[in-house]
């Protein structure tokens, strides 16, 4: 191996053992794309400029078959080639699928032409290349931009293009510097978790347009042609990705005290925590930008625009008894013919959090914003500065908790599960109950081994099991809430 | 207009002068149709003896009449409509009052169903957002009073009606008309030589032997008016769709008919269902305005103007409509508009010639009825409907269709309206199958389940006036039975739950194919 790479890679090393050794509480940064764009937007480079063997693309990559470990990162172009859905980002767009659902988008607006459109492909490769005018913008031909389109979701779709920070990135040695250096030439500060979760939801929930990169807006037009819907969730979409990243954890003794850092007790209920706090974060900006949007004079996005809506509040087959009419506080409060707002489980209007989760101030806010959604005829513009505050209200939560180390997040979820969020008055819907679910799978996560496993397969398992689709169905049939209200009841029983 | 100009109109006693009327009006009549029939027979559209009706009689309330109420009493009385005798003449309202068997008239009970359970629930979640002291009672509400009793602001200028009256439910008044004006003068000799129109604008008594004027009535409540509606958030708390079709309607089997139809049941049937499409469309737009011009108060978009089961359905990968993209002519993601009320609106005009006599309407007149329709659905289809343009559109779709209505409604009281026959019945068929499917024989121009409703409705109403099994179209009945299965909704629920279009389609195919066989062998 050459002096070439040793050098850097020894440096590297050392700079990822110094800052376990120093670093304290997580850091906070802020924000990317919040500041006003850079006079020059950073030139994408391609996954090919990471991906050299020296660099990231060791032929030996071992996350593939054992937990990431500290020299997992020289592997990590090789193991996202090799497993990582988001490599085929972009192939998918050549799909009977991708056709089928752009002519039937088509129908309505014929100003779609193909899968490759900008509004397809913000999301499916690196979102700074998505729009029409990237290769003017860049100085790359035609060919040099399709050619980097076509590696999907890669390196610099999370990472941010990478010009001004490829040779600085090799230099760097200060674990205490590692904010500064990355805000310093807008490396994106993934190893912040609120950070990390954003730029996920940037996609899989939305995100308003900012420099050169347009609006990533999947709406109730794209699922009615087949698009499937956005069900995000941090927590869990990140157990399901094979990590090419060590997790950088804020306690200086995890090494030492766990076999690997990724099993840190509180490490998943920390990333459900402040990854749900993201994701509504981010839809709230995404529903303040599509009231915005609504109000052009061209190309207005709808309005009201259906995928704000619980999808099965509506999406249900029409039962003579039905559970909805059976007790008026599903509702809370809104006409009964009114779908109701996104459901960010556990920040519902009618439910006061400040007991569990003193970091949330935002509950008037989202009152505020549900009012005016939850009327038949939500105003655009009052909408759009509601939802702007509620968007900050969140952003300040997930600043707050990103501060808080996995034992403290882990307790705050405790105190979610058992407080009122999840009480017994109130009927829960699919949407509710899933994000439960998948907060109780967290926390359980973090649990010891063997006490978890019995609680997931006698209560976790068979919620998860009703809450299920049948085979074919992408709505919950027919859902039966009692019961999966019954199964939360005997899960909080069994918590500490 | 007072009650003195209505006695001087009152028809006098005299048998000479009785006879001289009846004489003249005779003559009149006479050279009425002989030129009606000239216009027809030389190609030229009829020329109507009432040009200047835009609006067919029947529709709201005149506004000249505003009377007190006069309880059913009135009617009952035993030399009246109570004679007693269910089922027989004279004893209307003994039999409008009755049960026999298991058949009796539901608007009986339209009052005392504001009690049962279901009702209380649904108001208990309609004002689940008010404070206690706020929230009514169904049977105090005038939301629900409006169609499950006599119409206090409508019928009788807001005077407040005992609770007595009210119990009376959807009785006599609610229909016929507000009794005071009519009450001494409808049984008079004299009374049967006024025209329909004169009975209900001066007198307010609504001539429902005339089907439009009837259906104007009846869609009046089970469509919706400016002033009454079943929308959206009602539908949510528990109050059942209003699927309104007239045939259907009248020909429900529980229903204990007070009067009997003077027309064959043949005729009869296939004019209420073609009457009714044209007068339950005219409601339907009217209301729509109404809504559009009540934004302010009421919601918008107005979900309940959609198809219920676009958005009312389970989705998924296995679900066919989704995944043919060239089956629809709208935009993905959008609610289809007014499925139930608008689907045949194309396919009426081409049907008219089988029902009226008098040829094909002209095609610059359909142009003209349904140019504003077609653009009102485009409107309403858009991801963001402009409730000012559809308020305005929805009122000249209404214009038109009011003056259509007036034209259909004086072809139906000059009785040219024509017989059905096999022949006609075919025919009827052959536009109907047409209309549902595209060109290719194969697909369904719409697989909106409402869509396909509408058209079995028209077909079944057509094989049914025939005889059904065992009349002159019993041939069809393979081909209705596998529709009226595709629509049919899975026991214990109000949508269709794991519905086929497919099925729908193939049904319709086969009784395309049924009907090139019935047409040749002719």
């Amino acid at each position: 191996m050459s002096a070439r790479v040793v050098v850097p890679v020894a440096f590297l090393v050392l700079a990822c053992l110094l800052w376990r050794a120093y670093a304290e509480a997580p850091p906070t940064i802020e924000p990317r794309g919040a500041s006003p764009a850079a006079a020059k937007s950073p030139a994408p480079l391609g996954a090919q400029g990471c991906s050299a063997t020296g660099c990231h693309g060791h032929p030996v990559a071992n996350s593939l078959t054992s937990s990431p470990e500290d020299s997992c990162w020289r592997s990590a172009s090789t193991h996202w080639q090799a497993v990582d859905p988001h490599r085929s980002a972009y192939a998918v767009l050549d799909s009977t699928l991708a056709k089928d659902i752009v002519t039937r988008l088509a129908r309505g607006d014929s100003s779609w032409r193909s899968p490759h459109d900008s509004r397809c492909l913000a999301c499916h490769t690196n979102p700074a290349l998505a729009s029409d005018d990237a290769a003017a913008a860049f100085g790359i031909s035609k060919e040099s931009l399709t050619r980097l389109r076509s590696e999907g979701v890669s390196c610099e779709a999370c990472h941010g293009n990478a010009s001004n920070w490829l040779v600085p990135h090799l230099q760097w040695n200060s674990p205490v510097a590692r904010t500064a250096d990355h805000a310093s030439v807008g490396f994106a500060p993934l190893f912040d978790l609120g950070q990390r979760a954003l730029a996920c939801a940037g996609c899989h929930v939305g995100a308003p347009a900012h420099g050169d990169t347009p609006a990533r807006d999947m709406n109730h037009d794209m699922i009615a042609s087949g698009h499937p819907r956005l069900n995000f969730d941090f927590a869990e979409y990140q157990r399901r990705l094979p990590p090419h990243w060590l997790e950088k954890n804020g306690d200086p003794q995890a090494k030492e005290k766990w076999p690997s850092v990724q099993n840190t007790p509180g490490v998943e209920s920390r990333a459900w925590l402040i990854g749900t706090i993201a994701k509504a974060e981010a839809a709230s900006r995404l529903l303040a930008d599509r009231a915005k949007r609504s109000r052009l004079e061209i190309a207005a996005a709808p309005w009201p625009e259906f995928s704000e809506s619980n999808c099965y509040a509506c999406h249900h087959n029409l039962l003579p008894e039905s559970w909805r009419r059976a007790d008026p506080s599903y509702l809370q409060g809104r006409n009964p013919g009114s779908a109701s707002w996104q459901t960010l489980w556990p920040f519902q209007a009618s439910i006061d959090l400040q007991r569990e989760l003193p970091e949330w101030k935002g509950a008037a806010s989202q009152k505020a914003l549900n009012a005016l959604l939850h009327t038949h005829r939500a105003d655009a513009s009052a909408v759009q500065s509601a939802a702007t505050t509620l968007a900050d209200e969140f952003r300040s939560a997930r600043i707050a908790l990103a501060a808080k180390n996995e034992a403290q997040s882990k307790q705050i979820l405790l105190h979610l599960l058992k407080g009122d969020a999840l009480s017994n008055t109130r009927p829960l819907d699919w949407d509710e109950a899933g994000q439960a679910y998948l907060a109780f799978l967290s926390y359980l996560r973090d649990g010891p081994d063997a006490a978890r496993k019995l609680l997931e397969s006698k209560h976790l398992t068979p919620l998860g099991e009703s809450l299920r689709f049948v085979p074919g169905s992408s709505s919950p049939g027919l859902f039966e809430p009692r019961r999966i209200r019954d199964r939360f009841q005997q899960l909080r029983g069994e918590l500490p | 207009m007072d009650g003195t100009r209505a006695r001087k109109r009152r028809p006098t006693r005299d048998p000479i002068v009785r006879t001289t009327v009846f004489l003249v009006t005779a003559i009149l009549t006479a050279a009425t149709g002989a030129g009606l029939l000239w216009g027809i027979a030389t190609g030229r559209a009829a020329p109507a003896r009432v040009t200047s009706a835009t609006q067919p009689y029947g529709v709201g309330s005149p506004a000249s009449i505003s009377p007190s109420f006069s309880s059913n009493t009135s009617c009952s009385a035993s030399a009246c409509h109570g004679n007693g005798a269910v089922g027989r003449p004279g004893s209307e309202q003994s039999t409008w009052a009755a049960s026999l068997g298991d058949k009796s008239d539901p608007h009986r009970r339209a009052y005392s169903v504001l009690f049962n359970a279901a009702s209380q629930n649904i108001m208990r979640l309609l004002d689940a957002g008010l404070p206690a002291e706020k929230q009514k009672h169904a049977h105090e509400n005038p939301l629900c009073l409006k169609c499950h009793a006599l119409d206090e602001a409508k019928l009788f200028d807001h005077e407040v009606l005992s609770h007595h009256a009210l119990s009376e439910g959807v009785s006599c008044d609610s229909c016929h008309g507000a009794s005071a004006k009519w009450l001494s003068a409808h049984y008079e000799s004299g009374w049967a030589l006024l025209t329909s129109r004169e009975k209900f604008e001066q007198y307010g008594f609504r001539p429902l032997k005339n089907l439009t004027a009837r259906t104007l009535a009846c869609a009046s409540c089970h469509v919706g008016d400016a002033d009454r509606e079943v929308n959206h958030d009602l539908i949510a708390a528990g109050h059942p769709r209003l699927a309104f079709e007239s045939a259907r309607f009248h020909f429900a089997p529980q229903y204990l008919q007070h009067w009997s139809e003077k027309l064959p049941a043949k005729d009869f049937e296939v004019r209420a269902w073609y009457i009714g499409q044209w007068v339950n469309l005219r409601s339907a737009v009217a209301l729509l305005e109404s809504r559009a011009r009540g934004v302010e108060e009421k919601p918008w978009p107005e979900f309940s103007e959609g198809s219920c089961y676009a958005c009312h359905q389970s989705i998924g990968e296995s679900k066919p409509r989704r995944f043919s993209p060239g089956s629809l002519d709208r935009a993905a993601g959008v609610i289809p508009w007014q499925t139930w009320y608008a689907s045949l609106a194309k396919v009426l005009p081409a049907i008219h010639s089988s029902i009226v006599e008098g040829g094909p309407i002209p095609e610059e007149q359909v142009q003209d009825l349904l140019a504003p329709l077609a653009q009102l659905r485009v409107e309403m289809q858009k991801t963001r409907p402009n409730a000012a343009i559809v308020a305005d559109l929805a009122g000249q779709a209404r214009l038109r269709l009011d003056a259509w209505l007036s034209r259909l409604q004086e072809a139906e009281d000059r009785g040219a309206f024509r017989p059905t026959t096999r022949e006609t019945g075919l025919e009827m068929g052959r536009q109907l199958v047409a209309s549902a499917l595209r060109e290719d024989g194969a697909t369904l121009r719409d697989s909106d389940w409402d869509f396909v409703a509408q058209h079995y409705l028209g077909l079944a109403a057509v094989y049914h006036a025939m005889g059904g099994a065992s009349g002159s179209l019993a041939g069809w009945k393979p081909a209705i039975d596998r529709l009226q299965k595709s629509l049919a909704f899975e026991k214990g629920f109000n949508s269709p739950r794991d519905y086929r279009p497919d099925d729908a389609a193939v049904a319709l195919k086969e009784l395309q194919q049924i009907l090139n066989t019935m047409r040749a062998s002719r």
